[in-house]
């Protein structure tokens, strides 16, 4: 994989999920925004080794908390790694499954965005749950069935943006330099 | 080439990073202090990207005015020209007792003029929005960071826009500024006051005297007499000694909301939506208190 393209997809995809999501945001029905970076995340981790897809995940999921309005402590730290860990769990997931899965269709991006949103949310939710246990922290308070609609919301809009993307992503396949295992790209169905 | 060295490698780098990466999500925030350094270096790329976001996104979908502002021209003209005249009437009377009171305290004190007028007046700064979360309408806001600015401002100053407050400066770092929004919990106990969103001779000037609280979300609640007559619509402006006298009198919201309770039938609950928030403009204005001057 070609680092310079995949910082410049980082970079475009953090830009996206802090201030150009918001003309797509559904301010009617509880601020539901579609994400990118999900997204990119299941295309890297579609095509690109496993160490460096985990590695990478693992990486982007940090930048993702310490982006404005994620993982905010009093005193203006953040906290990495809920979705540290979550990026890395779906980057996991997503490898276990792509050799079953045709991984040159859109549609199949798109359906694993929306795993991966939930895989992310539920990760979160588990770290935060843990962190509220430890005695240094107060427990964990909010979330409810709201916030879970909404997160489900949000997986839904995330796999529509994820068609778009998803295209763009695979037409530009070539730039991105993914190497298959075995040598021959025809194993990427 | 044989890559089995370079492979080997990452696999013992990649148990080191979960591990780290969980111990940071376990230990105390006050460990995590530094994570807001880090944060403002790894946002330095993005910020650029990211301000031209916010303003396409503003141009593509403006904020909604308040609905109980006035829409038509000629109207909001008029309005206008009549508060215009009645600050003018207002600024002459001070104005003349304000001489009155600085010749009396000269008198007393020998002083020259210009030692008795505010030598700190708050500093208009407007700053752009660089990034936000959209799906939380009470999450932090980031600001750019422009040259000359952080001297001016100081952690706890006011942003507004318009008359509205949209929010606190929480943070000033190296390369952006947090503003922590009225409706985040952090933000505590707000000390307000309720007055008629248009007055008139059959309403007191002043409704109620409450204390704020924001439940996390998009609103922020308080208790209030039950009969102190307060309608859906008034405004709850802010009054509270704690927070910088310049913004005393900006708006905070408006009611949306007044609820009996059944456990108090003597109170009731309002709930106070903000009518601007930071969420939909691209730009607020700070109201600094820093002493440094511009150049």
């Amino acid at each position: 994989m070609k680092p310079l393209i995949a910082i410049i997809a980082t970079l475009l995809a953090l830009a996206f999920d802090s201030s150009f999501g918001g003309v797509l945001t559904l301010r009617s029905v509880g601020s539901i925004t579609p994400l990118a970076m999900p997204c990119l995340v299941v295309f890297i981790a579609l095509f690109a080794p496993a160490t460096i897809t985990l590695l990478v995940a693992l990486l982007l999921g940090a930048l993702v908390d310490l982006s404005p309005g994620h993982g905010e402590l009093i005193g203006g730290g953040h906290l990495i790694g809920p979705y540290a860990l979550g990026y890395f769990i779906t980057a996991l997931l997503v490898l276990k499954i792509r050799n079953v899965v045709f991984r040159r269709r859109v549609f199949t991006i798109a359906i694993l965005a929306v795993a991966a949103v939930i895989t992310i949310g539920a990760t979160e939710a588990l770290v935060l749950l843990v962190r509220g246990l430890m005695p240094w922290t107060p427990p964990t308070e909010g979330g409810g069935i709201n916030e879970l609609i909404k997160h489900f919301g949000t997986a839904i809009y995330t796999g529509v943006l994820a068609v778009p993307l998803g295209w763009c992503f695979l037409a530009t396949i070539g730039i991105w330099k993914f190497h298959s295992p075995t040598g021959r790209r025809a194993t990427w169905r | 080439m044989n890559s089995y060295g370079k492979t080997s490698k990452r696999n013992s780098v990649l148990p080191l990073a979960i591990g780290i990466t969980i111990f940071l999500s376990l230990v105390p925030a006050s460990w995590l202090r530094w994570t807001s350094d880090i944060a403002d270096f790894v946002r330095v790329p993005v910020t650029p990207i990211s301000h031209v976001g916010i303003l396409l996104t503003s141009w593509v979908r403006p904020a909604v005015e308040p609905s109980d502002l006035p829409t038509d021209e000629q109207e909001r003209n008029k309005l206008a020209i009549a508060e215009r005249n009645r600050y003018k009437q207002l600024y002459d009377a001070q104005l003349l007792r304000s001489t009155e009171l600085a010749n009396q305290l000269r008198e007393l004190q020998a002083l020259p003029t210009s030692a008795l007028r505010n030598p700190l007046p708050p500093i208009i700064i407007p700053i752009d929005i660089t990034g936000r979360r959209p799906s939380d309408i009470a999450g932090i806001v980031e600001l750019k960071l422009a040259r000359g600015v952080s001297g001016r401002i100081r952690v706890g100053d006011i942003a507004v826009v318009g008359f509205d407050i949209v929010g606190r400066i929480s943070r000033i770092g190296m390369t952006r500024i947090e503003l922590t929004p009225t409706t985040h919990q952090e933000i505590g106990l707000i000390r307000a006051a309720i007055v008629p969103a248009h007055p008139t001779s059959e309403r007191s000037p002043l409704l109620a005297e409450i204390i704020l609280q924001s439940n996390g979300g998009a609103v922020m609640l308080a208790d209030i007499p039950a009969m102190s007559g307060v309608q859906v619509g008034d405004l709850v402006q802010l009054d509270d000694p704690s927070w910088p006298q310049v913004g005393i009198g900006f708006t905070l919201g408006a009611v949306a909301q007044v609820i009996q309770l059944d456990e108090a039938p003597l109170r009731q609950r309002v709930v106070v939506v903000p009518r601007r928030l930071a969420r939909d403009v691209s730009r607020v204005v700070v109201l600094g208190t820093g002493e440094e001057q511009t150049e």
